[in-house]
């Protein structure tokens, strides 16, 4: 049973509307209740080509609860084709047909020889939340749209991350998932963001291998794509966050895509050397030990949690105090998840716990003997409880406030250098 | 009894309409005749749900949490409320700022074959338990008015079982309404079915209640208590930042009014029913013609006719030459206006204080109070376009490129791309209101007009997201 939430950490699975969304030239058609596309919209560059308030909405009243909403989307996609410039219309349902029982999948097949394709995920908010949504989109994009293909392109890699605008930092961190998988001489291939869209979309198929960048969201889909079109897939499961993760990312792909080891080698040299420079400049903020404590939580979805940790332990040599997932990671991750926290330099554990109730994760903050004021790296929710400790708080995961963000991003070494920044920025305008 | 009768649902209310297009001459005559229509549109975007009015209502009162019975999604946007909560505090002063108390009881596939009403029952337990408010308001969803789970007997039941606690059940299902505002009506049908009781309240010389929305600012509430005293008032601003002792206090008023005019105004209604409360009822008090309204109007009630028009002479004496630099900026240019009930037409009463012309208008809907304003606005400006939409960007942007106005005054995203110069008078943190405000609005929109430079350049290299073919259409081709 889904649990009721206390200072909720995601939305419901038609928030995948946002996937959609973050798809070049690609529109959102919602089959839902009048006010869903504004509830379920953040302002975190929200305002382009496609915005929440431009998705086509059947608005579904009193009457279409009686009589049944499918004449209103049928006409909504009719006209939707008419009116608007998109290159794929993604059908998405709510709550209310859902109960109801509207065919939305019927009223979709009708569109199946329009000029543009009209396809359909089923995300009603009572069936799961937006990493679910978010699955769902990408399962109807390769079950409804893609096609088999006789060629597979020598080095091209489908990549695969986190969910985006719940994950603030998406499109930072897939164009230096990007970059990192190009400098191995490979082809990246993604589908979120500028210039990607459709017809990289189309290149899904053509890839000879997927590589997911995430602890569990992603996994049913390209298992899908290996089923269905025989790609194998790789998946990794931290977030590379700083030179260790980093490197280990690189060795992990390198050797998966048979990449030549001392290329491998010297593509991490080169990074490492200059990574070790910026940090070596400012070594003495980190070695005075007044500027911040040791101590560390972070509040987030299993990527941020997982990723963070890893890095402030094995890059920054600072400490893990309790970890809390909040993305109501499916139970059959969750072991294998555990476990990465298990696996950090110098036989250090970190201790985690899979915790949605927002309540419970602040009592367990306010009672953690943090040896100083504590840094916490959470959503907005956590600012309130950082604030009551005098800790240094910075606002990594959704909901976000506190932090306007473009194409920044965490992955990487130059992601590293990014988060210690936010961390140390916030850190020494404060007086503690 | 009003409550037995009104439904909180706008739209039960005869003549309103909500989908229309067409021009302010004609939209006066065919009100006049009686004959406009109800209709729908077989394309539209997005709408705001009337939920989240509700929410927004409430979520800064004292004491209180918030339980929200629906799937997770329902307050995805919570972070919204959650930040101008913050941010009014700051602006109040509080030291300590605290977050809006919010529980979601997550409606799932479970609840919608056997009932919700479990999870309603525990998210109140651990509402009372966590944090012993005095109040806990529990949301209505789609999902839980289409499964049909008693929310009324389950908080009833609660009642009992927490006496300490006041459990106010708020009937706020997104698809009742196409009217957002409706949900403020539902709020406030709750506060007076299970707070107020109908119960007799010892009456306090002087105290005037003042129904403000989640959009005023503590700029504005300053000045509208500012313009309150002068009269010899005592404010209960309510509901926004106040407590349940504010709320009990409502029936204890000489008079109220709102500074909204789809906010608490059926409430107003019904205090005068129940509690004999007279009230004033007349416009937002944005522009100087506006403000003048809106203060005479509270002036009447309580019986200080003479007095107020001393103080507006005095008011206008200092704004006035203020305003009118502001005209010699402002003076002639064309401008199309879309907002909410209250302050669409509060804005376009404000431009004529700078001497600009009306061009186009976008409202939520149409009704006895709206005709009231067209008359106004038909007589100082010549005929301009009115589309009736809750918000449907595709027709605003089909009619803006045709009529191409010097500014726009509304959610300018789309106006913007358009090269259009572009300003809001919705502003929840900064001033709006009242004679201050007025000054504040006016430089607004003169410094936006002077260098329209980032829309103009934002125009020329996005693009919207409309086909070509779009914009040679009626703008009004899909009500129907």
């Amino acid at each position: 049973m889904a649990k009721l939430l206390d200072k909720q950490r995601y939305k419901c699975a038609l928030a995948a509307m946002q996937t959609v969304q973050a798809i070049d030239r690609a529109l959102p058609v919602l089959h839902s209740g009048p006010g869903c596309a504004q509830k379920l919209s953040d302002t975190n560059g929200s305002s382009g080509y496609f915005s929440p308030n431009i998705f086509p909405c059947t608005s579904i009243n009193e009457k279409d609860v009686v009589f049944g909403g499918v004449k209103k989307l049928h006409s909504t996609i009719d006209n939707a084709l008419k009116v608007i410039d998109a290159d794929l219309y993604v059908v998405l349902t709510g709550c209310i047909p859902e109960i109801v029982g509207d065919d939305s999948g019927e009223v979709v097949s009708e569109f199946a020889d329009s000029d543009k394709p009209v396809i359909y995920a089923p995300t009603a908010g009572f069936k799961g939340n937006n990493y679910k949504g978010h699955e769902q989109v990408i399962d109807a994009i390769i079950d409804q749209y893609l096609k088999k293909s006789d060629t597979k392109q020598k080095g091209l890699v489908n990549i695969w991350a986190d969910v985006p605008y719940q994950d603030l930092f998406w499109l930072g961190n897939i164009r230096e998932l990007e970059k990192l998988v190009s400098e191995l001489g490979l082809t990246p291939n993604t589908i979120f963001g500028y210039n990607r869209g459709i017809d990289n979309i189309n290149k899904i198929p053509e890839a000879e291998f997927n590589l997911l960048v995430s602890p569990w969201v992603g996994l049913s889909n390209v298992k899908k794509l290996e089923r269905k079109f025989g790609t194998p897939y790789l998946h990794i499961k931290t977030l590379p966050i700083g030179a260790t993760q980093t490197s280990a990312f690189l060795r992990e792909v390198g050797e998966f895509a048979g990449v030549d080891k001392e290329k491998v080698e010297s593509v991490i040299k080169e990074h490492e050397d200059y990574y070790y420079y910026l940090i070596g400049r400012y070594a003495d903020l980190f070695l005075e030990n007044r500027v911040i404590n040791k101590q560390f939580t972070v509040v987030a979805d299993a990527q941020y949690a997982l990723g963070i940790t890893k890095f402030l332990v094995n890059d920054l040599g600072l400490v893990p105090a309790k970890q809390f997932v909040v993305d109501d990671t499916p139970t059959k991750y969750r072991k294998e998840i555990e476990e990465e926290f298990k696996n950090l330099n110098f036989g250090i554990e970190a201790e985690v716990s899979f915790e949605t109730d927002g309540y419970k994760i602040h009592e367990e903050i306010k009672t953690h003997d943090y040896h100083g004021y504590p840094l916490v790296l959470g959503g907005y929710y956590e600012k309130e409880v950082t604030e009551s400790l005098k800790g240094n708080y910075i606002n990594i995961s959704w909901p976000v406030q506190d932090k306007v963000v473009f194409d920044s991003f965490y992955v990487g070494y130059a992601g590293g250098i990014r988060l210690i920044e936010d961390i140390y920025t916030v850190a020494v305008q404060r007086f503690n | 009894m009003a409550q037995g009768k009104y439904s909180g649902v706008r739209e039960s209310k005869p003549g309103r309409v909500n989908d229309l297009g067409t021009t302010g001459k004609q939209v006066e005559a065919d009100f006049k005749k009686g004959c406009l229509k109800r209709a729908d549109r077989s394309f539209a975007q997005g709408l705001q749900c009337q939920q989240i009015n509700s929410m927004a209502a409430l979520m800064s009162l004292e004491d209180s949490v918030f339980v929200s019975h629906s799937p997770q999604g329902c307050v995805g946007c919570a972070i919204m409320a959650v930040d101008m909560y913050r941010v009014g505090q700051a602006h109040r002063g509080v030291k300590n700022i605290k977050n809006p108390r919010l529980i979601v009881t997550n409606i799932d596939q479970k609840s919608v074959v056997f009932g919700g009403e479990q999870k309603l029952k525990d998210a109140v337990k651990k509402a009372v338990e966590r944090y012993n408010p005095k109040l806990v308001f529990v949301y209505a969803s789609c999902a839980s008015g289409i499964i049909g789970d008693d929310i009324d007997a389950i908080c009833a039941q609660l009642g009992k079982d927490y006496p300490d606690t006041i459990i106010v059940p708020i009937h706020c299902e997104g698809f009742k309404s196409k009217i957002c505002a409706s949900g403020f009506d539902a709020a406030f049908i709750s506060i007076n079915k299970y707070i107020l009781k109908n119960q007799p309240v010892e009456k306090e010389e002087g105290l005037v209640n003042l129904f403000a929305p989640t959009t005023v600012s503590y700029a504005d509430q300053k000045e509208m208590e500012r313009m309150l005293s002068l009269l010899g008032a005592k404010v209960n601003y309510i509901p926004f930042y106040s407590s349940l002792e504010k709320i009990r206090k409502i029936p204890a008023a000489q008079a109220s009014t709102s500074i909204c005019k789809v906010f608490a105004d059926e409430f107003m209604k019904t205090l005068w029913e129940d509690y004999q409360i007279p009230y004033s009822h007349t416009v937002m008090p944005i522009g100087i013609r506006n403000t003048d309204k809106w203060y005479r109007g509270i002036a009447k009630v309580i019986g200080k006719e003479e007095l107020v028009e001393e103080i507006i002479a005095k008011e206008h004496l200092r704004i006035e030459p203020l305003v009118k630099q502001l005209r010699e900026r402002l003076q002639g240019k064309r401008v199309f206006i879309c907002g909410g009930t209250g302050r669409s037409f509060a804005a376009a009463a404000l431009i004529d204080d700078f001497g600009m012309e009306l061009v186009g208008l976008e409202t939520p809907t149409y009704d006895e109070d709206a005709q009231v304003d067209i008359e106004y606005l038909n007589n100082i400006h010549k005929d301009f376009v009115v589309d009736i939409a809750n918000m449907q960007p595709f027709e605003q942007v089909n009619l803006i490129n045709k009529i191409k106005p010097d500014a726009f005054i509304g959610v300018p995203e789309w106006a913007a791309k358009l090269g259009i110069p572009t300003t809001h008078v919705l502003d929840g943190k900064r001033p709006t209101m009242g004679y201050d405000g007025l000054l504040y609005l006016g430089n607004k929109i003169a410094d936006q007009l002077e260098n329209p430079g980032f829309n103009k350049k934002l125009a020329k290299h996005v693009k919207l997201p409309y086909k070509d073919s779009w914009y040679e259409e009626n703008a009004f081709k899909y009500i129907n």
